[in-house]
């Protein structure tokens, strides 16, 4: 059972600054493919940097397929090495002064393969990754789809169990973005390899994930599947982060529409969820936006800002008192 | 920061400008410039020669001090490359002397005084005049713990106990030096032998002679060949200055070899006649009895007869150096010399 | 900027002409003569394995301390920056001379020797020393190019290699140095014309037991009185100079898809020493660095005192030292009575005047080369590059022929040596101005055209100022250049135009032993860390002084 365990671990990068994960437990399941979400320096990189053993925690204990690489109360370290995980970089971090083929075969090398063996290898990876024509180009001449390619081909090329992926999408545009997220789950659903991936980008999360884990400052806010996750947010948060939603703050009259008396502040609702009638709540558009296929709607409820998606205008103009229901919405806790 | 840098600017501009301004004063004494003199020699005798003779002639001289090599590498590059830039020069050896004045480079020049000089040191048919003699020597230190033994010779410095610790100066970078190495060749029978004995010995090879006293003192080598003069300048200023000289001069049983240092007018075309005539006072004045008397008192050996040379001591026989002899077979002699000597 | 193309140029066509002139006959006899000469070859042979020892020590000593400096969690960082700063500020002629003073026959170890009645013989004279002394002024070089290539190297890089598997020492050598090869390279191409061009350490420690690399053998040949053979050789050598430039620059070129692209300044500590190691190494350093800086310096500071050097220090062993040997009358001969005012005002203005012009020159070319594109603009980028190659004795040796015949006479005055400081600054303050303009937005001048700026106002308010650090860094190393230069003044100098080099150098004679050396070598020091001080000081004002205006 190649099952991840973190128990309870505390980072900091030194002593004067504070804790950057506190207290931290994170489970992963054998083959399972979990997606960090988080916003820029939420702690993930420092995380996938503590699995692969980059960065030594202050405390608590990392367990992996039933072995034990950190544990603080036993003064236990494995170091990066021996850890035998994938880890692809955001920055791809291909070594420049070798070539394609030489960067793939590294680690092999590493690990001190025969060199028949290096070579079948390096040669089905070359082609599974599609860069059989460009081995014997050095990473510089290389576009960022194809330095990626090359950095997950280097980082599964030595069959690790683990994979941890730090936003390897970032730096490239839209369209080699969807091709590549297509690749990166063929590649796990092949090797039957489990993998972490961090991100903060929620397409990419909700296109790759088995389960998606949304962090905020250093603490695993919500997990679960991404339909958990879109349905039933944790808390304002959560329901920000995801997806476009209306966060309003309950008043007697939304408690009277709902039909519901509840000692919590806010709902979300989303856009979709809203739609305009004769009677409901009043409110005033403010804005009308064209966005294609629909349009949006900003409406001023109780100084409240509403987002709804409607399929034509034809009745309303800006300054219009309109009303709506509810008919999907979420009790958040905070 | 543009402040500071144009303050900057400003300043070095203007310091520039008035160290140039400097050089090119001309003197009160109504003629056009200062003479341009290149002198080799200790700092104190040259400083002393020109203010003795700038108080009669007022302030006319602008003495550059150079090494005898060096001297002679610069009137040298200057006379290929143009005009000769100074209007006297003094030191090193005759061999550029008649060099330059084979080129007719030398203004012609008689001595007020020609009488005066012993005979021997008149130069009939060249334009040049020689100034000073001085005597090579062999020098020790008296350290009794760094050497124990006392070579008499030239010879014996080919002996094993001198290795590595006897020096004498290049005689590729030194005029004065060729001049020895030159005459090593010709007292031992016009052979290398006593330059290969010396290269086996593995001796120390120096820019110049005037290092080899001080090298000695500061106990870089223990001996080495070196003229007479420097000893009596550091033995004067060892005195002065309260310390011991642990240095001894060895007149060595072969002779001693002899060294002229002359001096020359350049011949310029756009110089004055005026001038001229003071670049002539002057070399009158370095063979008055004034001018040699400080020179004399530099360890130099006079060319006057009114003057007494009491540094040789009797009976040490006086090597005079074929000059022409030398100047003729230079490129075959350094060649072998070179052959022996660089590795 | 015809003159640019004058000062440089003009003197190199004359020492061509000055190759064929036989007396006054045009021929090529020189060059038979130079190159039949076996002598050639041996000086050549010498100098290609002196630049191999220096090159060897110059890339283990620079290259270790800027991995440890850059890759470990070693404690005493400061440390080395510091040392490594001295060093640079000790010219490799002091380093002779307190080898000499320290090592030599009569130095203090063969007197503490004596002493203890041990026998003592180190020849100081010998390639080996003379490799130390100019490894030991070089390793910054090494130092601060492999530094400065190690901080831009991404830490993910690193970190990669790690995970897949790789121990430490595997990550030195096969991902960490081989990684550095480029900065290597061009480091090591900078030390090896350094040492080509290399006169006085050459003369100070090779000359004595005859050994001739090509700058001596230049010189020897000037004192033969055979121009024309001088010319061949500096023409030779300054032929190999330019091969050995063209060759960095192609390797340079070609590794330039090998070269890091990422510049943030990442300078964590990928090496965890541990704690026994981190005291290892302080121990190891502090020994070495007191070895080659500290110890240098307190000799030629101790000697610096002496009546004349030689005299004894005891009278016996256990007796106390001879304080009456000691005094301050060497500074009081340099101070009191003048010696060293003249040479030391000359130093600092031929410097600082020619470091002005230069940095000036520099920036109209850079300029030019950048914003107005064109084949004049790239030939005189290429024509003031130039000295780079050219050792400085035959820039000296090629000025003294030119600047002598009207229409341009400036021989015996102090601007020849200003020229020719100009001409060998001129390309380092190029190289300096350069490597701040690459960084430079181009449509902030296109901006400043469209809104109508003259092409001066253009140069004046925004490229200066946006080169500044260029202009600052290449004003701060020549400057300091011209406090330890020794070649160009040595053979251009006269009674007023004497320098600080020369007095280093020349001093030495029958009046003033090794002891006057130290004197002025301690002065020599001490003004180049003033003025090193004072001006990183002046840097950290005016960055402040603009944070707080912006």
């Amino acid at each position: 059972m190649n099952k991840l365990l973190i128990n309870n671990i505390s980072v900091k990068y030194d002593n004067n600054s504070g804790y950057i994960l506190e207290d931290f437990s994170l489970e992963v399941h054998d083959q399972e493919f979990l997606v960090i979400l988080g916003s820029s320096g939420c702690g993930k990189s420092t995380l996938l940097k503590s699995i692969s053993g980059l960065v030594s925690p202050a405390k608590g204990e990392i367990i992996y397929n039933n072995n034990c690489y950190f544990d603080s109360s036993k003064s236990l370290n494995t170091p990066p090495e021996k850890r035998n995980m994938g880890y692809c970089f955001q920055n791809y971090a291909l070594c420049p002064h070798m070539n394609v083929y030489r960067n793939l075969a590294f680690p092999l090398k590493v690990k001190k393969y025969r060199k028949a063996g290096i070579k079948s290898k390096v040669c089905e990876m070359l082609n599974f990754i599609d860069m059989a024509r460009y081995k014997s180009k050095l990473p510089n001449t290389l576009s960022g789809g194809e330095k990626q390619r090359v950095a997950l081909g280097r980082a599964l090329i030595y069959d690790p169990t683990l994979l941890l992926l730090d936003e390897p999408l970032a730096n490239l545009d839209a369209n080699l973005k969807r091709d590549l997220s297509k690749s990166i789950r063929k590649i796990h659903d092949e090797f039957k390899v489990t993998t972490i991936y961090v991100t903060h980008d929620q397409l990419e999360a909700f296109e790759l994930a088995d389960r998606i884990a949304i962090m905020q400052e250093g603490k695993i806010i919500q997990i679960g599947t991404p339909k958990d996750i879109y349905d039933s947010p944790k808390n304002i948060f959560v329901a920000k982060f995801i997806g476009r939603n209306n966060i309003l703050k309950f008043d007697a009259s939304l408690y009277k529409l709902l039909g519901i008396h509840s000692n919590k502040k806010y709902l979300a609702v989303r856009p979709k969820d809203i739609i305009l009638s004769d009677m409901g709540l009043e409110s005033k558009i403010t804005d009308i936006k064209y966005l294609g296929n629909y349009y949006e709607l900003s409406l001023d409820y109780n100084n409240q800002m509403v987002y709804i998606f409607i399929d034509s205008i034809d009745d309303y103009k800006i300054n219009d008192i309109v009303y709506f229901n509810i008919q999907k919405y979420v009790i958040l806790n905070d | 920061m543009k402040k500071i840098l144009i303050l900057c600017l400003t300043f070095f501009a203007l310091a520039t400008l008035s160290a140039c301004g400097k050089e090119k004063d001309t003197p009160e004494t109504g003629v056009e410039r200062k003479l341009v003199v290149y002198m080799s020699g200790p700092e104190n005798m040259i400083n002393s020669l020109e203010s003795t003779f700038e108080s009669t002639a007022g302030d006319v001289l602008d003495i550059t001090i150079y090494s005898c090599g060096q001297l002679r590498d610069k009137v040298w590059i200057e006379s290929q490359s143009g005009e000769i830039e100074a209007d006297i020069f003094f030191g090193s050896d005759p061999i550029i002397y008649n060099k330059l004045d084979n080129l007719n480079l030398l203004e012609p020049f008689t001595l007020t005084e020609s009488n005066i000089v012993k005979d021997k040191y008149i130069i009939e048919n060249h334009n040049y005049v020689i100034v000073v003699e001085r005597y090579l020597t062999i020098m020790k230190t008296t350290d009794t713990n760094r050497l124990t033994t006392s070579p008499t010779s030239y010879a014996d410095l080919g002996n094993s106990e001198y290795d590595s610790v006897f020096a004498m100066a290049d005689a590729s970078l030194s005029a004065t030096a060729f001049a020895v190495a030159s005459s090593f060749y010709e007292m031992s029978g016009f052979n290398m032998n006593l330059l290969n004995s010396l290269n086996d010995n593995n001796v120390i090879l120096t820019k110049s002679n005037g290092s080899i006293p001080s090298g000695i003192i500061d106990g870089t080598f223990d001996l080495g060949i070196a003229p007479y003069d420097a000893f009596v300048r550091l033995s004067k200023n060892a005195t002065k200055n309260d310390y011991e000289l642990e240095l001894e001069a060895i007149w060595p049983t072969e002779g001693t070899i002899s060294l002229i240092r002359p001096v020359a007018i350049a011949k310029q075309e756009d110089r004055s006649d005026a001038l001229t005539d003071v670049a002539k006072d002057f070399v009158d004045f370095l063979l008055s009895k004034q001018g040699q008397t400080i020179q004399f008192n530099s360890g130099f050996i006079s060319v006057r007869s009114d003057i007494n040379n009491s540094y040789l001591p009797a009976g040490v026989t006086v090597i005079n150096i074929d000059w022409d002899y030398a100047a003729i077979n230079e490129a075959t002699f350094k060649s072998n010399y070179e052959d022996i000597f660089k590795n | 900027m015809a003159s640019v193309v004058l000062i440089v140029l003009y003197p190199i066509l004359h020492l061509l002409f000055q190759s064929f002139n036989d007396n006054g006959i045009l021929n090529f006899s020189a060059y038979g003569d130079v190159f039949t000469d076996k002598h050639t070859y041996r000086a050549l042979s010498n100098t290609i394995v002196l630049q191999a020892i220096v090159l060897l020590i110059t890339w283990i000593l620079g290259g270790t301390l800027a991995i440890i400096r850059v890759k470990t969690n070693y404690k005493h960082k400061k440390m080395i920056d510091v040392f490594v700063f001295l060093s640079l500020v000790i010219p490799p002629f002091i380093f002779a001379t307190a080898m000499k003073l320290f090592l030599g026959n009569a130095g203090f170890l063969s007197r503490v020797y004596y002493h203890l009645n041990w026998d003592y013989h180190f020849n100081v004279y010998s390639f080996s020393s003379a490799a130390v002394c100019l490894s030991l002024h070089m390793y910054p070089f090494v130092y601060y190019g492999i530094k400065n290539r190690l901080l831009l190297i991404d830490e993910d890089v690193i970190n990669s290699a790690r995970t897949v598997g790789s121990s430490k020492l595997y990550l030195i050598f096969k991902v960490i140095i081989p990684m550095l090869m480029p900065a290597f390279i061009s480091t090591g191409f900078l030390v090896i014309a350094r040492t080509l061009a290399n006169y006085s350490v050459s003369a100070e420690l090779l000359l004595p037991i005859g050994t001739e690399v090509l700058t001596t053998r230049i010189y020897g040949s000037l004192s033969s009185l055979a121009l024309n053979r001088t010319a061949v050789l500096s023409l030779f050598m300054v032929f190999l100079s330019v091969v050995v430039f063209i060759v960095s620059l192609w390797i340079e070129k070609r590794n330039k898809n090998r070269e890091m692209s990422v510049s943030s300044n990442q300078e964590k500590p990928t090496i965890n020493l541990g704690n026994f190691n981190n005291k290892l190494l302080f121990t190891i350093l502090s020994i070495l660095f007191f070895l080659i800086t500290i110890l240098p310096f307190i000799t030629i500071l101790f000697a610096s005192f002496f009546k004349r050097w030689g005299l004894k220090f005891f009278t016996g062993f256990g007796e106390p030292l001879l304080w009456n040997h000691l005094s301050f009358g060497n500074y009081l001969i340099l101070f009191k009575e003048g010696l060293i005012w003249t040479p030391l005002l000359n130093s600092f203005m031929y410097g600082g005047t020619a470091a002005i012009i230069s940095a000036f020159i520099a920036s109209v070319i850079v300029y030019l080369y950048n914003y107005r594109k064109g084949p004049i603009s790239s030939l005189l980028l290429s024509i003031s590059q130039l000295p780079i190659t050219i050792p400085n004795i035959i820039l000296a040796i090629a000025s003294m022929i030119a600047w002598r015949t009207s229409p341009f006479n400036f021989y015996g005055t102090s601007t020849i040596i200003i020229i020719t400081y100009i001409v060998l600054f001129t390309p380092i303050c190029i190289k300096q101005i350069q490597s701040v303009s690459q960084n430079l937005d181009v449509a902030i001048f296109q901006a400043a055209k469209t809104m109508g700026a003259s092409e001066w106002k253009i140069y004046f308010s925004i490229y200066l100022n946006q080169i500044r650090n260029g202009l600052f860094s290449g004003f701060l190393i020549v400057f300091l250049i011209s406090f330890k230069e020794i070649p160009i003044s040595l053979l251009l100098y006269t009674t007023n135009s004497k320098t600080l080099g020369v007095l280093l150098f020349a001093i030495q004679s029958n009046n003033y032993g090794l002891e006057m050396t130290s004197a002025v070598a301690v002065i020599v020091i001490l003004i180049s860390l003033i003025i090193n001080l004072g001006l990183i000081f002046i840097k950290k004002g005016l960055k402040k002084y603009e944070q707080t205006t912006n």
